[in-house]
């Protein structure tokens, strides 16, 4: 028999339909997994296998959809036992036919859990839930792993990385997406494209969600995108409720006839949910004859995020934020050391709301654990936008880390022609996936001639295509040197551009600002070269979006090249006739026109961000004290917006803005105190509890306290009373605030201050949350409970003095 | 869509007073980001009362005069987490606000879905007010009953962490009676419960 692989050019094969309906009819009861009937009732399963080898079906998925540790544990049984036991009734089923050209399609399903941070699964756990029953198929004999009915492109992730490291095996990859065309965490069939190709699957599939007909769409957009072979396996039609079950309509002639018409995209065919052996049969009688498509490599990079895609087409140029990267940052390197999240995303958002496409990601700074910060920084920005990002690290272990934890297909910053860059670049690319920066530099330096440039991107080519990575998922890095060092250097790294992309047919990709190192008035330089390079085939501009002769450079190309139809983003970037979808953070009230009579006070009292920074500022200047500024302009305005508060005279988002305006004032006046004086050990340690993942109550004390200038080391959520116990033995915290929402989760609350008083730590416990009272805070030996973010301010006065 | 700027405001404390003109600005900010990004879902299945009888006094009296149910899951979706993220970064005001909105899109969907049913069912049935787990003496652990029966996991991509929390966070299960008695239905709204010092208590 043929390898899988080699047998798919050959002729169309069909996967099988249903399984857990079949089995009912024979006798499933309802709420039994059925994976267990692979161990406990094999007549039964391998009575199915045969009904569909009976009607030419040649890939027999196992019974094994539900077979994780978890799902499996309340029958006594491993993913081991039912994979091994379910590879076999295939096999079995395929000698009682007489079926020798037959293949066991190892079935892995959902995991029914959402991955962090929507959910509560780590993504490794993810990975060693998953790994399990790939790793009995491996052992079992199967021919092929059907990963299947995945809503989630993270998880999708997850599960080919597991079949990746487990198993030697094709892996087919398939997705359910509903009728609004998006997968339920929000991916699209571009993102999936870029996911799985990225990661390098045998096949990309749909199943399930949808009949034939509805599935079109989504089915042509995986076809106008993929260069990999795609599998469609739809139920019999749209889902009817009938005595509080689904069931499906669509009799086999309909399903055959209407899969057909997907057939000329489809290199392998089946059914899912509501078909049978007869729906099949009348599948491969309808569509056996209808030739194999030929798939084409196409040209088109993509990037992905979880949710959205960039295309990277040659032709029309993205811009990739360059604005998170410390070299040269104060502010971002203090951050970064801090651990001060906010200050990062805050960077990313506003890149996004200037028109950045991909945001690159940097942060290498010496003494930091950059493998750790890196992967941290990048699931922060994650967590907040849908951007794709670049990931860009000189260390090839924080580039791993990031890589394999990175939900979607990065962009890659960088390798080069170095040997030692190049191995160990290029298994990651090859592993991960990635859009990859090919600096055009080697051991001997950077070469001064384009055409020495351009050979070390050729050989860079060439051992990446070596390694099975297509050169459309290369961008040529041309090297930007200051003009002002030599009279040709920005010509040849335009030329370099040209060629890369002429005669290597590859994408490109410049750090532009470079050019006007050490001269005057860096903009004109940089927008002139920014236009030239572009002129030159620029695809990946890394620049800076807030920069608005940049901007206006790009989108005056775009315009003036004919890629910006109607001039519709030029307009919407200059003329402001379209609403931007994002609006920016500040106040909408803070947009009115700075009064000069409002005083600090006034401002922060009303909530006005922007005012209260610029006069704060303005303060600061006009030599007043710093503290004074602080104790009889800012802590009067925060106490008596707290005293409305708690009068109920004005509510918690008048509070909040009032704590944000205060902490915009403060922010720039810290920039006015001598160094070390505004920081130091953390103070409050906050957290929610372990197995709680909802935050905003704990937020909201975060910013009220930090309004008050209390130092907040922030540990998140979901928090392990051993990591809250060693964060407060390391900082020697001397407060800790907890929270917990519900009732469910309360008793870590409990477990936590157990373990804080067990480890002898003299620090104090503030605790509050939804399902929190008085009595259970005692009860749970808490010294105080707080009903509220102002509450909480109190106390921390009451132990750490005023702020 | 247009959502109830006093439904918001009731989840923001602010009882039956308007918002301030700041706050119903982020209001409606937070609304078109969340419309724009988020892709609601819901799924329900009538099914016999009998399937969870006994577990709670206060479920078994809510649904005394009904021999069936429909059980009901709506979600967010994971797009409006996200958001919910963004805002905490961008300004905790605005979070705070963004909360309060998602938690009324959440209700104004379960009172279209259950509106939605009574068309189906024919003349002469109502539907009791919508009993979620947590509600009274029903536990939070019949949840994983709940979210397995809809298939939640698969249809809506709703699912339960290890702490006993729906993910995506801003989803809501619930089980509403069919009831011959007119009499039944008490309004989807909260003044039916017993908890009367509740702040966020309508009027």
């Amino acid at each position: 028999m043929k390898p899988l692989l080699e047998e798919l050019k050959t002729r169309r094969l069909y996967f099988d339909g249903g399984m857990g309906s079949m089995l009912q009819g024979a006798g499933l009861p309802e709420g039994l997994l059925p994976d267990v009937w692979s161990v406990e009732n094999p007549t039964a399963v391998q009575g199915v296998h045969r009904a569909y080898l009976q009607a030419g079906c040649r890939l027999i998925t196992t019974n094994t959809f539900g077979a994780t540790a978890p799902k499996l544990a309340p029958y006594g049984l491993t993913p081991a036992q039912v994979v091994t036991a379910a590879v076999e009734n295939v096999r079995a089923a395929m000698a009682a036919e007489g079926v020798s050209d037959g293949y066991v399609c190892a079935d892995i399903g959902p995991t029914g859990k959402l991955l962090k941070p929507y959910g509560d699964l780590d993504f490794e756990d993810a990975v060693a839930l998953l790994a399990e029953p790939i790793r009995a198929a491996q052992g079992a004999g199967a021919d092929c792993i059907l990963i299947e009915t995945i809503s989630d492109l993270y998880e999708m992730k997850a599960a080919v990385v597991a079949a990746k490291e487990n198993s030697s095996l094709p892996i087919f990859a398939s997705l359910i997406f509903d009728g609004s065309g998006k997968l339920l965490t929000g991916g699209s069939p571009r993102g999936a494209v870029a996911l799985l190709e990225g990661l390098g699957v045998d096949a990309i599939g749909l199943n399930c969600g949808l009949g034939p007909k509805e599935l079109t769409d989504v089915a042509q957009a995986l076809w106008a995108d993929s260069s990999t072979p795609l599998f469609f396996q739809p139920n019999a039609g749209l889902p009817r409720s009938l005595e509080g079950k689904a069931v499906y309509d669509l009799a086999p002639s309909d399903f055959a006839a209407q899969l057909a018409a997907l057939a000329p995209m489809a290199t392998l065919l089946g059914g899912c949910c509501g078909t049978t052996p007869a729906h099949l049969s009348a599948l491969i009688q309808a569509t056996q004859a209808i030739p194999l498509p030929k798939v084409e490599e196409k040209d088109t990079l993509f990037i992905s995020s979880y949710c959205q895609a960039v295309a990277l087409d040659g032709k029309d140029p993205v811009i990739i934020g360059e604005r998170i990267n410390p070299t040269g940052k104060k502010k971002l390197q203090a951050a970064l050391r801090e651990g001060d999240s906010g200050y990062v995303l805050n960077e990313a958002l506003k890149q996004e709301e200037a028109g950045a496409y991909i945001l690159d990601v940097n942060v290498g700074l010496p003494g930091l654990d950059e493998p750790a910060v890196l992967t941290q920084t990048m699931e922060a920005i994650q967590a907040v936008t849908g951007l794709p990002l670049q990931l860009d690290s000189s260390d090839p272990v924080a580039m791993e880390r990031a890589l394999r934890r990175y939900n979607g297909k990065p962009l890659i910053n960088s390798v080069n022609g170095k040997e030692e860059s190049l191995c160990a670049i290029l298994p990651l690319v090859k592993k991960y996936g990635g859009g990859l920066v090919c600096l055009t530099l080697d051991d001997t330096g950077i070469p001064p001639t384009a055409e020495g440039r351009v050979a070390i991107a050729e050989k860079i080519v060439q051992r990446a295509q070596a390694l099975g990575i297509p050169r459309r998922e290369l961008l040529v890095d041309g090297l930007t040197m200051p003009v002002s060092a030599g009279a040709d250097n920005a010509q040849v790294t335009l030329e370099t551009l040209r060629r890369a992309k002429t005669a290597l047919g590859v994408k490109t990709a410049l750090g532009v600002s470079n050019v006007s190192f050490g001269l005057p008035r860096r903009e004109l330089l940089n927008q002139a070269f920014f236009t030239m390079a572009l002129e030159q085939g620029l695809d990946g501009a890394i620049i800076n979006p807030l920069s608005e002769p940049m901007m206006g450079a790009f989108c005056a190309y775009r315009a003036l090249q004919g890629l910006d139809e109607n001039c519709q983003a030029y307009m919407a970037a200059f003329q402001g006739t379209v609403a931007p979808t994002t609006a920016a953070p500040a106040a909408p009230a803070a947009s009115a026109a700075p009064r000069e009579e409002q005083d600090l006070k006034a401002s922060v009292c009303k909530g006005l961000q922007e005012q209260a920074a610029a006069q704060a500022k303005a303060l600061a200047e006009s030599g007043r004290e710093i503290l004074d500024i602080i104790n009889h302009e800012l802590v009067p305005a925060l106490d008596q917006v707290g005293q409305g508060f708690e009068k109920g005279t004005l509510f918690l988002p008048q509070l909040l803005m009032s704590a944000e305006a205060a902490k915009a004032a403060f922010q720039r006046l810290k920039e006015y105190l001598p160094a070390g004086e505004s920081t130091g050990a953390p103070q409050i340690l906050l957290a929610t509890v372990k197995g709680d993942i909802h935050d905003i109550g704990k937020n909201i004390v975060k910013v009220l306290l930090e309004s008050y200038r209390f130092r907040v080391l922030d540990l998140g959520k979901d928090v392990a009373p051993e990591a809250i116990v060693a964060a407060v033995r390391e900082h020697g915290v001397p407060l800790v605030g907890l929270s917990a929402l519900m009732t469910t989760t309360a008793p870590y609350m409990a477990e936590t201050i157990r373990q804080l008083r067990a480890a002898g730590l003299p620090c104090k416990v503030v605790v509050g949350g939804a399902v929190i009272t008085g009595e259970y805070a005692q009860s749970i030996h808490a010294d105080r409970y707080a009903r509220d973010a102002m509450e909480t301010v109190h106390y921390a006065q009451e132990v750490l003095g005023e702020g | 869509m247009s959502l109830s700027q006093r439904e918001i405001a009731r989840y923001l404390g602010y009882g039956a007073a308007p918002l301030p003109a700041e706050v119903a600005a982020y209001a409606r900010q937070c609304e078109a980001e969340l419309t724009a990004a988020a892709t609601p879902r819901s799924l329900g299945r009538r099914l016999s009362r009998s399937l969870f009888a006994g577990q709670s006094r206060d479920l078994d009296h809510h649904l005394r005069h009904c021999q069936e149910g429909v059980l009901y899951a709506v979600t967010l979706g994971a797009e409006a987490d996200r958001l919910l993220r963004r805002w905490g970064a961008q300004n905790m005001a605005k979070a705070a606000v963004g909360q309060a909105v998602c938690a009324t899109w959440l209700d104004t969907l379960c009172e279209e879905y259950c509106a939605a049913l009574l068309p189906e069912l024919g003349p002469g049935v109502y539907l009791t007010a919508p009993f979620s787990p947590g509600y009274g003496d029903w536990p939070l652990a019949a949840q994983a009953q709940v979210l397995a029966l809809l298939d939640a996991p698969r249809r809506l991509g709703l699912t339960l962490t290890a702490g006993g929390m729906l993910a995506p966070e801003k989803s809501v299960t619930a089980l509403v009676g069919l009831s011959d008695r007119p009499g039944e239905h008490c309004g989807q709204r909260c003044m039916g419960c017993n908890k009367t010092d509740c702040p966020f208590r309508a009027g």
